[in-house]
């Protein structure tokens, strides 16, 4: 008995929806995917009205709300700021800094301050705020 | 004299490199990428120089510029908020907050919102930043 020769038939698969289907994943996730790089703060909170943990041995920088800052009564521009906190961690190392918002201070300004702070070696810094 | 007419490829031979480019492209976007539910308040996030990386697969509380809550996309107020985060202390003792605030909210709000945080055993709370642009 004779077979026909077997004929090798093209199959057709349609791209078209496949294509399709690719776009529609890729557009989500392009639009989904985030390429934010969160980075993290420590974050402590002292409470102004605890004697224990404002203590005068503290550097207590008073934000205040016209946009200066204060080191006890002195107003600082950010180089003299730079400079007292410098010459506080020369005297001691473990030297601890809180930040003392008044009502109507950014977030921004006291983040912005507590870099300067902990760029410049503070490593015990607080947050507070005036009561 | 008569020129043969150059054998036309099928039409979906020409669609493989498109193929090929647009998986590519998936595949990059599916490994690079991490997929981000929308915060429930849009905020301008806060910049810092600081280098920590953020932990993951701890709960985030959002503060809007008008001091508003939000935990975990869902918006709470106050009280809300501190049982939420007393629930998820029984599970996780050690859970630390993340938390992402706007810029512009006033410093004193965020101080009373780790207060509360602080008031219900929270040891840590993680303010999170993004690079300053520049």
């Amino acid at each position: 008995m004779k077979f026909g020769e077997a004929r090798s038939t093209g199959t057709f698969i349609p791209l078209t929806p496949l294509i399709d289907v690719i776009f529609i994943l890729l557009i989500f996730f392009m639009l989904a995917s985030s390429y934010l790089d969160w980075r993290a703060i420590d974050l402590r909170v002292t409470r102004s009205d605890d004697p224990a943990t404002v203590s005068q041995r503290a550097l207590v920088i008073r934000l205040k709300a016209d946009g200066s800052s204060r080191m006890g009564r002195d107003m600082l521009s950010p180089e003299s700021l730079r400079s007292r906190i410098e010459t506080a961690i020369a005297e001691n190392s473990d030297l601890r800094v809180t930040i003392l918002s008044e009502p109507d201070v950014p977030l921004q300004r006291a983040v912005d301050t507590l870099d300067i702070v902990t760029g410049l070696g503070a490593t015990n810094v607080s947050f507070a705020r005036v009561r | 004299m008569q020129i043969p007419s150059p054998e036309r490829a099928p039409e979906q031979d020409n669609r493989l490199p498109l193929i090929n480019v647009v998986f590519l492209l998936l595949i990059f976007f599916m490994l690079t990428g991490a997929l981000h539910a929308i915060d429930y308040f849009e905020l301008r996030p806060l910049t810092s120089t600081s280098e920590t990386a953020a932990q993951d697969n701890f709960p985030v509380v959002l503060v809007n510029a008008a001091g508003d809550l939000a935990i975990d996309n869902v918006a709470v107020d106050e009280m809300d908020l501190q049982l939420k985060i007393l629930d998820t202390l029984t599970e996780r003792p050690d859970v630390v907050v993340r938390l992402k605030a706007d810029g512009e909210v006033d410093a004193v709000r965020v101080v009373e919102v780790m207060e509360l945080l602080e008031a219900v055993g929270v040891q840590l709370v993680i303010l999170l930043t993004l690079e300053p642009e520049d």
